[in-house]
């Protein structure tokens, strides 16, 4: 299980007017190596294969901390340039809310700005037909195509065709986009220590790896969805004169996808489903994403590790904390779509725990009677029958708890409760009997039982979701 | 199973038990008979003391002196229940450890010992009911594997009604390297089951997982103690070391009168000897919640 602890401002910073002048402060000034591998990136971006381990994703993956900060830097830099190739004067904000000057001499700005009409696919013959002051004229008139690398002449190609069939330029974007997901969802990580130096400006993302509620590791990762997340910030829709994420179908398909398989993983990132409700703030699937990531933030396997790491900005907080968290977003998200029973089934269980019983039991009787999938309804009576016995309900809650025992006669959890509430009723015979058929259940498979996968059992359809993410872009190539 | 009234020191706890007397002529009565059992461990400097008797104690229940009954001291049989963390944490060396802490405890015990396995991940297993045939303890440990979460509470709770499947006097002995992560009951719940049930539980845990309070709490609402192992080699010295505490501990017996039955009850084990510590438990509950 990964937890993604420390908050990176990375997107607050590609959100800046890099055309601020600023007092002097500290400058980053570009570096070779960095041109070169931002042309690397272009090339690996144009053809990479979506959904899959290639050249691309295992060139990129190698680069480490600082390597992606540079990126980072001079994918910003090279978007602006994209849509302006006037524009100058770059700054960006550090961590520490220190602004710092990013610095390219004339010549670094002319090989980004020839890389910036490879990406933005205006290469394409076409663009010599344009006004004057159009970006594709500009780009026919001042790249020679046959004087850039084979790599890059196909890439501009592509995007050019790209661009000519959609009408935008947010091919490079998107396609980023998935290149940074595979690399993170299919490339084993590199372990970068949380002690590497690092740029001033850039994602910094803490990571803390926990295995059967102990902390293993703690580590930098999770910069490449950082790299995802900051490409598709700069989408932009045709008719539009300033990028607008929020209106682009695959932005929102991609955060779901996304938000989804990571849950499904158990690698949580408060942090990147934050960012899709900033764009998508009513979409009842990412709020109801979001309240379950508070939800899993609040159980005792992330609880326990966290004593150690919790004082870190981004930690969760409190199981109390974090199931309100929790309760406010599933209840934005039944304001979303009221029809929603798995929100309610989540949100029943949320206001159980909080002790607001009777609340909880109206949800669950809800939902457990309109869910038709028979694990839901395990869910729903299992934590019907937990309400019930706290409000004293015990003869209520004896039959959830049989109801929940008969949808699934191999688990575990209905017997420990029947169990447990005889107990509580001095029914001496009838706990003893429910202990001695937990212990001759015959099936002993890992999925008997579903309170065993209750938090991520919302997420088992994350790769189909990838999968149509994905064909959204791949089939416009 | 149907509970039987044996001698007043060999009565299960507060539990009520039948007295049938049958004769050709006089008709079948009952009456509930209800005894307090309180396991208890007098020390002096840290050192058991033995060979006390029943006036050497006075025992208060809800702060109503009680007359003693019975204190007999390392004549009954011990039900020993091992509950053994299998989770995913575990595999590997700390395992073998556990291995070989189960056959030194095999080692300890004494005819007419039984024993009992209960292990636990996400998954409670009861791979060995409450045998006599101690030996058995070796081979099912052998055939354990770790992996998964840690269901710890769960565990406990399954593990004192095992200890109660025979009224023998019943140590409870638990193993974890972690904190649960997997369990559905509460932990307060089983603490209450726990002040309900005549067990006394002792805790082993390594050191990561000392801030898990649970075990503690679970071992003083039993009178029993936690160990706290710097590592797992000596994991089969503590198992050894609780058996054998065990042994030098008194079951002291009293049939509570001038108070009421139902509810919570303080006890308080005290050696009239001044310079006596006791660890007991310090109370039980009666009646439903």
């Amino acid at each position: 299980m990964m937890l993604m602890l420390a908050a990176s401002d990375a997107l607050a910073q590609a959100r800046q007017q890099f055309n601020l002048s600023t007092p002097a402060g500290m400058d980053v000034p570009m570096t070779p190596d960095r041109l070169l591998r931002l042309e690397q990136w272009v090339n690996a971006v144009a053809a990479h294969q979506p959904g899959e381990r290639d050249d691309s994703t295992s060139t990129v993956n190698a680069w480490g901390l600082r390597e992606l900060q540079g990126l980072w830097i001079d994918l910003n830099t090279l978007a602006r340039v994209m849509r302006n190739r006037s524009a100058g004067g770059f700054t960006a904000t550090t961590r520490e809310g220190f602004v710092v000057r990013l610095l390219y001499t004339p010549a670094q700005l002319r090989a980004i700005a020839t890389l910036a009409c490879v990406a933005g696919g205006y290469l394409d013959p076409s663009g010599a037909a344009m006004p004057s002051g159009h970006p594709a004229r500009q780009c026919v008139d001042s790249v020679p195509l046959n004087e850039l690398s084979t790599e890059l002449r196909e890439a501009a190609l592509r995007f050019g065709r790209a661009r000519a069939a959609r009408g935008d330029d947010n091919m490079v974007f998107e396609r980023a986009a998935l290149l940074h997901s595979d690399i993170a969802m299919l490339e084993r990580p590199m372990a970068i220590p949380v002690s590497t130096p690092s740029l001033p400006v850039g994602p910094r993302r803490i990571q803390l790896e926990m295995m059967d509620g102990n902390p293993v590791s703690m580590t930098l990762a999770g910069l490449h969805w950082e790299m995802a997340e900051t490409a598709l910030e700069y989408v932009q829709p045709a008719d539009a004169t300033r990028p607008a994420p929020s209106r682009d179908p695959f932005v929102r398909q991609w955060y779901t996808a996304t938000a989804t398989w990571m849950q499904k993983e158990e690698r949580h990132d408060a942090q990147h489903l934050d960012n899709a409700r900033r764009l998508f703030p009513d979409d009842a699937v990412l709020l109801f994403l979001s309240g379950c990531e508070h939800e899993a933030y609040a159980s005792p396997a992330i609880q326990a590790p966290l004593q150690a790491a919790r004082r870190m900005p981004g930690s969760p907080g409190s199981s109390t904390e974090e199931w309100r968290r929790a309760d406010a977003l599933f209840r934005d998200a039944m304001r979303a779509d009221p029809d929603a029973m798995e929100v309610r089934l989540h949100r029943g269980r949320i206001l159980s725990l909080l002790g607001a019983q009777d609340d909880a039991v109206a949800e669950l009787e809800r939902a457990r009677m309109a869910l038709s999938d028979p694990q839901q309804r395990y869910y729903a009576e299992v934590f019907l029958g937990r309400a019930l016995e706290d409000r004293g309900d015990f003869a209520e809650a004896q039959q959830a708890y049989a109801r929940a025992h008969d949808l699934a006669p191999g688990a575990q959890t209905p017997l420990l409760a029947l169990s447990q509430l005889a107990r509580r009723r001095d029914d001496f015979e009838g706990a003893r009997s429910a202990i001695e058929e937990l212990a001759h259940l015959a099936d002993t498979s890992d999925d008997s039982d579903p309170w065993w996968f209750y938090f991520v059992s919302h997420a088992q359809h994350a790769d189909a979701l990838v999968a149509d993410a994905w064909a959204m872009v791949r089939y416009g190539w | 199973m149907k509970r039987l009234s044996i001698a007043l020191a060999l009565a299960a706890f507060m539990i009520g038990s039948m007295v049938v007397a049958i004769s050709a002529q006089a008709p079948t009565f009952t009456s509930r008979i209800e005894s307090v059992r309180v396991d208890a461990l007098v020390t002096r400097n840290g050192q058991p003391v033995l060979g006390l008797q029943p006036d050497d104690f006075d025992v208060l229940d809800n702060g109503v002196r009680q007359q003693i009954d019975h204190v007999s001291f390392d004549l009954i049989p011990v039900n020993l229940v091992l509950v053994l963390d299998a989770s995913e944490s575990v595999a590997g060396s700390l395992l073998d450890q556990l291995r070989l802490a189960g056959r030194s405890v095999i080692a300890a015990l004494r005819g007419g010992d039984q024993t009992a396995l209960v292990t636990f991940s996400h998954r409670v297993a009861q791979p060995l009911p409450l045998t006599p045939d101690v030996n058995r303890l070796s081979e099912v440990l052998d055939h354990a594997q770790a992996g998964g979460g840690t269901a710890l509470i769960d565990a406990a709770y399954s593990a004192l009604w095992v200890a109660q499947a025979d009224p023998g006097r019943a140590v409870v002995v638990v193993f974890s390297d972690g904190t649960d992560t997997s369990s559905w009951l509460a932990a307060d719940r089983v603490l209450q089951a726990a002040r309900r049930a005549d067990a006394v539980v002792y805790g082993v845990r390594t050191r990561g997982s000392r801030t898990n309070a649970f075990l503690s709490d679970l071992a003083d609402a039993t009178g029993g103690r936690v160990f706290d192992v710097g590592s797992t080699d000596v994991v089969r010295s503590a198992f050894t070391a609780i058996l054998g505490e065990f042994r030098q501990r008194y079951l002291i017996s009293y049939t509570p009168r001038n108070v009421k039955r139902a509810g919570s009850h303080t006890i308080q084990v005290r050696p009239k000897a001044r310079d006596l510590k006791v660890k007991a438990r310090a109370g039980y509950l009666a009646g439903p919640d």
